[in-house]
């Protein structure tokens, strides 16, 4: 069989043809359902996916209906009465090419094809096992909405569109995937979203070749075109559907993948990392007290490990003598250098934390406390690390907390960093530092600076990095992403 | 990444881009040539309003052209172009070779337990290898960090510093004024090497190319003064006798924290010779662009800066450095670079002009 044979073949008049011709596609896959039956006298089918389809839903809207139908001679009357006299379902469609009809059969759709027509006509009757809209694992917030995508799109959509009363919000529903043929849908603002941007997304969705799109992360590297080259993501995940409608309003794209509870947001900024939902549900002093917060702890989580082994092992007299004398008498009773021991406390710290996000939630607690406890504590007592960097390690993995959204970026930057400090002390510091900035400030996705407002600066919404400004500015004026689009002179 | 081939800078990155390389000289090597504070301040003040003067040319043309000094040349004749380029390139690679080899000296001489000079070399040049090779837009807002990072550190120093100001510096009963000001204007002209790169990168600037010159022009002024009359004020003489008064004011500070911010004074120290180094690398990688008519790419573009970095490190290694690092060039090779040679292609480009209408 050519490999564009079943793009191009179209329906047979023939049921009989039509329905062999079927199976052989499907090649008699166990799970395809055929039921033949005559109605008035005309011979028609009606073909499902096994446990796609809701059985009950097939009773009431596909087989009393079907049933009931009298008086038809003519196949085109059966075809008539599916398509324009009666509502059986809220989606009915109609197929001609085998391509199309498998598409909706595995998409949950029952098929009614009718002898001596070469349509068949699709109803949506979905009753497969789904999860419920739970609570986000990722992004909890105290106020804010407990509400949270699953892997339904359909769904998903839905819960984004009961919060966005507003005909300007688009969904752009793609096929990604030349085997999976997996639903992609593109959202935005047609008001706010940059028409640009809108395209270029859109078309980057196209390009994607690969066999299968199973979650938002094979679609990513597509979407962010410096996937590769940055230690960043200019494009950020999010479970919440509030978020989602917060970053649509500031015009971004957002981009949801079928099979995946997380939807893409691009292009995303560094500061927006630092925000949550519950930040527009406090105060504005306490939402720029938790940013500021939130910066120092990033900063910290990154920094503080390596500038501990540089000032220690290269800068003795930044200290001042007590100090300086309680961290000697600490390190002198461990047996292993300094270096050594922060890189192995660093690195069985992120074994703990994948260990405990990998296992059933209700083993991954006594894997905190085995590990984090009882292990750290042995280790203390039996002198093989000292307990100063025990509390800088603490810190360090409390404040990598405080972030969620930049989890990966800073367990590799501490260990960077780490490296940095134990071999060259502060100049080696300051030289990462440099090569990391660099990195940071060369992202422009999409012509957006990921340092916007901040750099370039903008003066009209830098402010808004530091401090969440109150609703009456909001809506006095809103912004969105596109105002920071840098014009490429090239 | 589409974002390295995007030139593009605003006025103020511009200016801060250029600050922060004026910053890295004058922590490098910043000593009050003349006897006498006040002098050298009136001095580095008479050498600003030179340089905006010198400035003038170069901002005329590229604001009225759009364009970079370098590209205008090109424009005007094929053999002009070459000229310039060639010039400017020269320039750079003399700017790369010092400022490397003076860093790595420094590092040594201050700082020997941190790092040997060649590692360092090694690491400094890398990291402006690679800041190097992304846009001057990707140059700029690194820059606008650093310098931040650098105000907040010299901010902390100034304020910590004030213990008994010493006033004795401040006065004008000098023999010879005349001399000693033009001693002081000419110690202070040549230490702005990066005047060179600010003219080169002018055609970047997306605005107004006087307001950068302008911005930069007054900015620097500003930190100037401000620090060595500091300086000046809390060192008291000892502030004559360094040749790093901005390192040493760390010493007489009220906070025992920042007495031992030697190590801080170093790693912002590191930053800015990064930067600094990665915009000459920047502007000597796009003249071997233009020379070869972008038919240079990627490794290649690079290869020409080989020369200063083998010669740097030969005499690092031989421990050959200290009659450059403290050299005096001669202020006209600053002169050439960044008023004559604007100047004359003005005034060729007028030129062309008329023969054409």
């Amino acid at each position: 069989m050519r490999p564009d044979y079943f793009k191009t073949t179209l329906l047979r008049a023939n049921i009989n043809d039509s329905l062999d011709e079927l199976r052989r596609l499907c090649g008699d896959t166990a799970d395809l359902n055929v039921m033949e039956v005559t109605v008035c006298s005309v011979k028609c089918a009606v073909v499902t996916i096994e446990g796609l389809v809701s059985t009950s839903a097939m009773a009431d809207l596909v087989f009393q209906p079907l049933m009931e139908l009298k008086f038809c001679t003519e196949p085109r009357e059966i075809f008539d009465f599916l398509t324009q006299k009666s509502l059986l379902s809220t989606q009915r469609l109609t197929v001609n090419s085998y391509a199309e009809l498998v598409r909706f059969l595995f998409s949950g759709f029952c098929a009614v094809l009718i002898d001596g027509f070469t349509k068949a006509v699709v109803f949506g009757v979905q009753g497969f096992e789904k999860r419920s809209i739970t609570t986000p694992d990722s992004e909890q917030t105290v106020r804010g909405a407990q509400d949270s995508f699953n892997e339904i799109i359909r769904n998903n959509l839905a819960l984004v569109r009961l919060r966005m009363k507003t005909p300007q919000l688009r969904f752009e529903m793609l096929q990604c995937g030349k085997l999976s043929q997996t639903d992609v849908c593109i959202m935005y603002l047609a008001d706010r979203a940059d028409a640009k941007m809108v395209q270029q997304v859109r078309a980057r969705l196209k390009e994607i070749q690969l066999d299968t799109v199973l979650s938002s992360g094979y679609v990513e590297p597509f979407v962010d075109k410096a996937y590769r080259k940055s230690f960043f993501s200019s494009v950020m995940t999010t479970q919440r559907p509030d978020m989602t409608c917060l970053r649509l309003n500031e015009g971004r794209i957002c981009v949801l993948v079928d099979g995946s509870p997380f939807c893409l947001v691009c292009p995303s900024l560094f500061i927006d990392s630092f925000q949550t939902m519950d930040d527009y549900c406090t105060k504005p002093y306490y939402a720029t007290f938790i940013r500021w917060l939130k910066y120092f702890a990033f900063l910290l989580a990154v920094g503080l490990p390596g500038l501990y082994l540089a000032l220690v092992m290269f800068h003795p007299e930044a200290f001042t003598l007590k100090l300086l004398l309680n961290l000697y008498v600490s390190e002198e009773a461990t047996p292993f250098p300094l270096a050594v021991e922060m890189t192995l406390l660093v690195i069985m710290f992120e074994i703990m934390r994948e260990a405990g996000i990998r296992l059933p939630k209700s083993v991954g607690g006594a894997v905190s406390i085995v590990g984090g406890l009882i292990v750290g504590d042995a280790a203390v007592k039996s002198g093989l690390i000292s307990v100063p960097l025990l509390i800088v390690v603490g810190i360090t993995a409390t404040s990598a907390f405080v972030i969620p959204q930049l989890d990966q970026q800073i367990s590799v930057l501490r260990l960077v960093f780490i490296l940095a400090g134990s071999t060259a002390g502060l100049f080696g510091i300051a030289v990462c530092s440099v090569l990391f900035t660099a990195n940071v400030c060369a992202m422009n996705e999409m012509s957006v600076s990921y340092l916007a407002p901040v750099l370039p600066f903008d003066k009209a919404r830098a402010g808004s990095a530091l401090f969440r400004r109150s609703f009456y500015t909001y809506a006095a004026k809103q912004e969105t992403v596109g105002d920071n689009c840098e014009t490429n002179n090239e | 990444m589409k974002q390295i081939m995007n030139n593009t800078l605003s006025p103020l990155q511009l200016a801060v881009l250029m600050l922060c390389a004026r910053c890295f000289s004058m922590m490098t090597y910043f000593p009050f040539t003349g006897s006498n504070a006040l002098v050298f301040m009136i001095a580095i003040a008479i050498s600003a309003a030179l340089q905006g003067i010198l400035l003038i040319p170069a901002a005329v043309l590229c604001s009225r052209r759009g364009k970079g000094l370098c590209e205008i040349a090109f424009c005007t004749s094929r053999a002009l172009g070459l000229l310039v380029s060639g010039a400017f390139l020269l320039y750079f690679i003399w700017d790369i070779f010092i400022t490397t080899g003076t860093f790595a000296y420094f590092m040594d001489s201050y700082f020997s337990n941190q790092i040997a000079r060649l590692p360092a070399v090694i690491c400094a040049g890398g990291a402006a290898l690679y800041l190097g090779g992304m846009s001057s837009s990707v140059l700029g807002k690194c820059a606008g960090i650093f310098f931040c990072i650098f105000a907040f550190f010299a901010g902390i120093l100034v304020l910590s510093a004030i213990t008994y100001p010493d006033t004795a510096n401040f006065h004008l009963a000098q023999r010879d004024i005349p001399n000693a000001l033009a001693n002081d204007i000419k110690g202070e002209f040549i230490r702005n090497r990066e005047l060179v790169m600010l003219v080169f990168l002018l055609g970047d600037v997306k605005g107004s190319k006087p307001k950068s010159v302008f911005c930069y022009l007054a900015l620097k002024l500003v930190i100037l003064e401000v620090l060595l009359g500091f300086a000046a004020l809390v060192l008291g003489e000892f502030a004559l006798a360094t040749d790093t008064p901005f390192f040493y004011l760390s010493c007489l500070s009220n906070s025992s924290v920042v007495e031992r911010y030697d190590a801080g004074f170093m790693s912002v120290w590191t930053v800015l010779a990064v930067v600094r180094l990665a915009a000459v690398l920047h502007c000597c990688a796009r003249c071997v662009r233009l020379l070869t008519g972008g038919r240079a790419k990627g490794a290649a573009v690079y290869a020409v800066q080989i020369i200063p970095a083998a010669a740097t490190l030969y005499l690092l290694s031989k421990r050959r450095w200290k009659g450059l690092a403290y050299l005096n060039e001669s202020p006209w090779l600053l002169v050439c670079a960044v008023g004559l040679i604007p100047l004359a292609v003005m005034l060729v480009k007028k030129r062309r002009g008329k023969v054409e209408d």
